[in-house]
């Protein structure tokens, strides 16, 4: 029961991962790039795009505070096949290292329901995938 | 019971100014484009009026900001708002708003500009063709085209063999020379300005300039050859002119504005 479980949940896990989001987003001179979210899965998806500041430790990226830009629309739903144009526009002056990641994070609107018991609990997951993509400067 | 699990953290609830602005992109097509920080009015848009009325080429507006619906009633063009591209298009295919419309006259005049010689670049190849008359003189010719410059030979019975070559090497300049058994040769340069083009010629050992220049509705045109004429077009054209010692005046109704070039006259 615990194994049709797992198994279920990573079927359902990989099947919110139908998103498309460009590999790299360039910055121009000015700060300003824009770039596409489009949703490639059968399902509605709030979307929830932010810029962040990150720290490479590792050969792996940490993370860390929002950084200062306009990112329009910030959040917004996707009906399958859809797609949306992002702008981005730095608030905040970088410095010539700086390592910085789009992060957008999907959301399936309905829940998914994966089990039910005789006895009339049924247990819903939502999966929230976040993609992590390249930002540069020009 | 229904339990309903987060697998990873949701979506952190968004803070700051910026959370419902939207940043758009507000294009006249063929004038400009502005960048815009709007704020969403049910399925509308309310945008600050003052840039959008300096794209339009319009006065201060009566108010600082304006929806869609009300940027449509003042400005009297139609504005479609694509909300998955964020886009705001003015669409103005009449040329109402002066922006517009000056940019109209200034392709209207690079389009008069354009003399004879250097075809549009989706024509290349070869051309030509035969005439002949009813007194049985004919004239041969034949040329090639590169779209940016042309070459051109001809034969006549009556005049004999001529030649003529023109090019554009860059969008405002325009270069042709000629060579005629009767008349010589002529060497024409045309370079189009803002509003108008600048013409100098030498032909017959005699040098030309000639110009023109377009102000909203008027034409003027002048040429050293003591020639000039004012054309001014409407719902009803008016041309006056002056060529030697004559000067004449022309009203014309109709589709086809008269030439700024042609001098109005009695034959």
């Amino acid at each position: 029961m615990r194994q049709a479980l797992v198994m279920m949940v990573l079927a359902v896990a990989a099947s919110q991962a139908s998103a498309q989001v460009s590999s790299e987003t360039v910055l121009d001179s000015t700060g300003y790039a824009t770039t596409m979210v489009r949703n490639n899965s059968a399902e509605v998806l709030d979307v929830e795009v932010e810029l962040r500041h990150g720290a490479v430790t590792k050969e792996r990226i940490d993370l860390g505070e929002r950084v200062k830009a306009v990112v329009s629309p910030s959040r917004f739903q996707l009906a399958p096949g859809e797609s949306q144009l992002v702008r981005l526009l730095l608030r905040e002056p970088l410095a010539a290292d700086s390592v910085i990641r789009l992060v957008t994070t999907l959301t399936p609107r309905d829940a998914r329901e994966i089990s039910r018991t005789d006895g009339g609990a049924a247990a819903q997951l939502r999966f929230a995938t976040r993609l992590v993509t390249r930002v540069r400067a020009q | 019971m229904v339990l309903l699990i987060a697998w990873s953290a949701l979506p952190a609830t968004l803070r700051g100014q910026e959370s419902d602005s939207l940043l758009v992109e507000v294009r006249l097509a063929g004038v400009g484009r502005l960048m815009l920080m709007a704020e969403p009015v049910g399925r509308s848009l309310r945008l600050p009026a003052e840039p959008i009325f300096a794209l339009a080429g319009r006065g201060a507006p009566p108010a600082p900001a304006a929806t869609l619906e009300e940027l449509e009633g003042l400005l009297g063009i139609t504005v479609i708002w694509s909300p998955r591209q964020l886009l705001v298009t003015l669409q103005d295919p009449f040329a109402t708003l002066p922006s517009n419309r000056a940019r109209v006259d200034r392709l209207r005049a690079e389009a008069a500009g354009r003399g004879g010689g250097a075809v549009p670049g989706r024509y290349a190849g070869w051309f030509g063709g035969i005439t002949m008359d009813d007194r049985r003189e004919a004239l041969a010719d034949l040329g090639y085209a590169l779209g940016w410059a042309q070459a051109r030979v001809s034969h006549s019975t009556i005049s004999g063999t001529a030649w003529s070559a023109s090019a554009n090497p860059i969008r405002p300049l325009w270069l042709s020379y000629a060579h005629r058994p009767v008349g010589g040769s002529q060497v024409r340069a045309r370079v189009v300005i803002p509003h108008g083009w600048v013409s100098a010629d030498y032909r017959g050992r005699k040098f030309g300039v000639d110009g023109a220049a377009t102000l909203g509705p008027v034409v003027v045109y002048a040429s050293s050859r003591d020639r000039f004429a004012v054309t001014w077009r409407g719902a009803v054209d008016v041309q006056v002119g002056h060529a030697g010692n004559r000067s004449a005046v022309r009203v014309s109704f109709g589709p086809v504005d008269p030439s700024p070039i042609s001098m109005p006259m009695v034959y």
